[in-house]
């Protein structure tokens, strides 16, 4: 309760929590909010500028761009969640186990790993991943939660080192607890809050990195809407028709900002190293 | 008597890594070849300044480390040669209460989960019967059945130790190791809870190994005193001998350099020249050489042992052993 | 006998989550020239509040109200920038933590210099030797090349000799150690000890030292306040307070304590802990705690009252306060 109430008080925060809620009620309501099928292709009117008919106007194959970014918001979210999902399940267990044995595993293999993937810049690496793995959207996910997951182990481990050698951890080895006891229930939930906040501010990149890869042709085909793949369909027209980019692109900046303001108000109640 | 714990040549040494291959260059000699006994139904105290192993001792009787060398001999077992798992259900028989009431309670847990997890490890009991103890336990540190749905946070420095010493007393252990207890409480609290540790071993028999770097609190709680200092055993005897009489140079200075509460009172002080030397790079022959006011040229070259002066009294000193210091 | 510091019924409050708080509410005593004074008292007190209250150092949600003179001039009147010219000068100041409160990127002699340099308008070459001098008077062996290394190559004893050598730079007429000893092993703390004896007897400064362990007031003062709750509740010179304690709180506090020539099986407790600064009693702020609690200790807060050179708040001497 009093963390909910400090929360409040931390005023971007709470604007961030609003700009993503805002974003989940348009992803589950999308059917009702678009007022077109954003596939529907209207050839009578192609490229019209935005109007009370087409808030957002229409691009080259006559869509409701509106209807379109509306739609676009489910794939975000999914990107969202999918690609931070996946870079969780892959790099907190990894993170875990590295930290906690440590040994030759974790320093040679595992860290120089993570080294190794972080000196590579982040979307060079998922491009390259999934022009291994192909095209799609799942692909896309994996590639970049591949991608993400060298940042989940490095916050993971960091956490388990500083909590191995807390005294309850200590404590509950001196009782007789198993290992898998103590990672899971002495480690795991106190390392958490680090976590969420990487997972918040991770989601945040997961939009923007599926926006390019689809932007690259690597993620949604088409002709599903994700705001990337609408950036890179409309930038040959981008002088015709400014808007078909303008809006699917405020849609990821809008989106973007959200998480991280979410992620900034995280940290301030949950580190007790930002907290003052 | 046999005793309960046998320690034997006990050594812990950690390695200290320099260099980019991560390469060892020496070793911090924490712990150096300890011998102990601990009787049942008694309260062992290790006294020693910071730095001297004396933490480390317990902890590695204990397997929180693992030792370098020497046996931990227990209920006729090794304990230094038991699998991980074998350990890990002999721990039922030896548990340990911590110096930091704030830091050895996971903050996530109530306290009846903290209490709970200790029965569960070990399979002790049905889920009815556990509530039972757990609520009889907590009566008999001090505290009330409606403590137990509490968070750590909720409780005063004091009342956390005494959830801790619930914690260790819980599984009906035959040896608890108390690592500096009652050193991070307020005098009002400690006494408290000295006073509670001393009904206890009443109450329940216990064997306890009490470390301590305060000399008051282990003579009130102690029956036999060791002294350790960088790393080694220095000397060991009955609590009154050892106040009394104390013997190696080391336990005189240590002794004497307690302040006490009583202003008009002028001692003999005998003051240390110097610092602890680093425990990576021990001095040679008795290793408190250095900084002993009685030092002759054996003690520079040749580390004495402990031997038996009369009455139980263990000395690590060439100069005591041989009658030169009095 | 001249008085260098008088404080004047002292509040310090703070701005928390749980509202303002009182740490320190109305505390008096003075410090004369020369002397030593004990400020014992457990966690929670006051005790260091008051030091940070009389060196302003408070952090920025900290309040300080009341008068605390220092050679007849109110401190709280002063700018920041004059109380500048006070600190390090003529209050000087020895913390618990002697590794937190070294900068660990500086020298040594560099940081016994700041001060140095800073009030006494010395130039580089005189620092140096006085920096110098004063390691060598704390005791540290090879000054002139420990005048070279950082914090971090000394031990925790070498680094209070530091601490102290810092606070002795600009002959400070009065220097506050917060539990100076109380990180240190026994052996170290005796020596420490021992060299804070001799800085007084050769330098004639007074010292405020404050201390949880009665053994080290019993060793180092001439007059001790023990404090309870943010208040002062006995003060009286050290033998007295030794021989003929009177505040339940100080007796209770003198019995819970076991001693190397102690053959008491039980110690004596105070039941219960100190009450927290945002929860405290009506009455008596010990009255729930002590043994002898009357009626009246339960309702009204009890004076300091003057007994013949020994001070105390307690009920239980009321009368004995009237006839004097």
């Amino acid at each position: 309760m009093k963390t909910v109430k400090k929360f409040l008080r931390n005023g971007l925060g709470v604007i961030g929590a609003l700009i993503i809620l805002g974003l989940i009620v348009v992803a589950v309501f999308a059917n009702q909010i678009a007022p077109y099928d954003p596939n529907a292709q209207n050839y009578d009117q192609v490229l019209s500028a935005p109007s009370s008919e087409h808030l957002f106007g229409t691009d080259d194959l006559g869509r409701d761009i509106f209807s379109r970014v509306v739609f676009g918001a489910r794939i975000s979210i999914e990107a969202a969640l999918i690609s931070v999902g996946i870079a969780m399940l892959i790099g907190v267990p990894i993170g875990l186990l590295s930290g906690y044995y440590r040994g030759f595993w974790d320093e040679w293999i595992v860290m120089r790993s993570v080294d190794a993937m972080q000196a590579f810049p982040f979307l060079i690496l998922a491009l390259a991943i999934s022009a291994v793995l192909g095209a799609g959207f799942g692909n896309a996910m994996l590639a970049i939660g591949i991608g993400f997951a060298p940042a989940f182990i490095r916050i993971t481990r960091g956490q388990v080192l500083t909590l191995r050698n807390m005294e309850y951890i200590q404590a509950a080895r001196s009782v007789g607890v198993k290992d898998a006891r103590i990672l899971f229930r002495h480690i795991l939930p106190n390392a958490l809050n680090p976590i969420v906040i990487q997972a918040t501010l991770a989601m945040a990149s997961g939009i923007i990195a599926e926006a390019s890869l689809s932007y690259l042709g690597l993620g949604v085909q088409p002709p599903t809407p994700s705001w990337g793949s609408m950036l890179n369909q409309a930038q040959t027209l981008l002088s015709v028709a400014p808007y078909a980019t303008i809006y699917p692109g405020m849609a990821i900046f809008l989106v973007v900002l959200g998480f991280n303001l979410l992620g900034d108000g995280l940290q301030q109640i949950l580190d007790p190293r930002v907290r003052k | 008597m046999t005793p309960l714990l046998e320690v034997k040549g006990l050594q812990q040494y950690f390695p200290i890594k320099s260099g980019f291959l991560k390469k060892t260059t020496g070793y911090v000699k924490a712990v150096d070849g300890i011998d102990l006994k601990v009787y049942p139904g008694e309260t062992l105290g290790i006294v020693g300044e910071s730095g001297c192993g004396k933490s480390t001792t317990g902890r590695t009787i204990l397997r929180l480390l693992e030792p370098t060398a020497g046996e931990v001999w227990f209920d006729g077992k090794d304990l230094a040669k038991l699998s991980k798992e074998e350990m890990r259900r002999m721990r039922k028989d030896l548990q340990m209460i911590f110096q930091d009431p704030y830091a050895s309670l996971n903050p996530r847990m109530t306290i009846k989960q903290i209490l709970m997890e200790s029965l569960m490890v070990h399979k002790i009991g049905t889920t009815a019967e556990r509530e039972r103890i757990i609520e009889e336990i907590i009566e008999v540190v001090g505290l009330r059945k409606e403590h137990l749905n509490r968070h750590p946070h909720d409780f005063s420095g004091g009342q956390r130790q005494r959830i801790g010493i619930a914690r260790a007393l819980v599984v009906k252990p035959k040896l608890i190791i108390a690592d500096e207890p009652v050193s991070a409480l307020d005098v009002s609290i400690q006494s408290q809870v000295l006073n509670l540790l001393k009904d206890l071993k009443k109450e329940f028999n216990l064997t306890l190994m009490f470390i301590s770097h305060d000399l008051s609190v282990v003579k009130h709680l102690c029956d036999r005193i060791a002294v350790m200092y960088l790393g080694r055993v220095v000397e060991i005897a009955d609590k009154r001998t050892l106040f009394e009489n104390p013997s190696h140079p080391y336990t005189r200075a240590l002794l004497s350099a307690v302040p006490v509460a009583k202003p008009r009172q002028k001692r003999e002080r005998i003051l240390l020249q110097g610092d602890l030397p680093s425990p990576a790079n021990p001095p040679s022959g008795c290793t408190f050489h250095p900084r002993c006011p009685y030092a002759t040229e054996i003690c520079k070259t040749k580390a004495p042992s402990l031997s038996d002066i009369g009455a139980g009294q263990l000395v690590s000193c060439h100069l005591v052993q041989s009658g030169q210091l009095k | 006998m001249t008085t260098i510091l008088e404080v004047e019924q002292l509040k310090t409050r703070f701005r928390t989550d749980n509202g303002v708080v009182s740490v320190v509410d109305g505390v008096d005593f003075s410090i004369h020239a020369g002397e030593t004074l004990g400020i014992v008292g457990e966690s929670g007190c006051g005790k260091s509040v008051t030091s940070l209250s009389i060196m302003r150092l408070l952090p920025p949600n900290g309040k300080i109200e009341g008068e605390i003179r220092f050679n007849g001039k109110n401190i709280l009147d002063l700018t920041e920038k004059e109380m500048q010219s006070v600190r390090g000068n003529e209050i000087a100041m020895i913390f618990q933590e002697p590794m937190t409160s070294l900068n660990p990127l500086h020298t040594v002699g560099r940081q016994i210099e700041e001060a140095i340099i800073l009030h006494m308008k010395l130039d580089k070459a005189e620092a140096k030797k006085r920096a110098i001098s004063l390691l060598k008077a704390v005791g540290m062996p090879r000054a002139e090349e420990i005048y070279e290394e950082f914090p971090h190559q000394l031990s925790g004893g070498m680094r209070q000799r530091v601490m102290i050598a810092m606070a002795m730079g600009c002959n400070p007429k009065l220097i506050i150690a917060d539990e100076p000893t109380t990180a240190l092993d026994v052996t170290i703390q005796a020596q420490i000890l021992d060299l804070m004896r001799e800085v007084k007897e050769k330098t004639g400064t007074s010292i405020m030292l404050i201390t949880h362990d009665l053994g080290v007031v019993a060793e180092m003062c001439d007059r001790v306040i023990v404090m309870y709750a943010g208040q002062v509740v006995e003060e009286t010179d050290v033998d007295t307070l030794f021989e003929n304690p009177k505040h339940p709180y100080t007796i209770g506090l003198m019995n819970s304590i076991p001693e190397l020539d102690d053959e008491r099986e039980y110690l004596d407790t105070i039941p219960g802990t100190v009450p927290l600064p945002h929860q405290m009693p009506k009455g008596c702020r010990f009255a729930p705690r002590c043994s002898q609690a009357m009626a009246i200790c339960h309702e009204k807060p009890p004076e300091l009252l003057q007994l013949n050179g020994h001070k105390c708040r307690c009920w239980l001497y009321a009368e004995e306060g009237e006839q004097q």
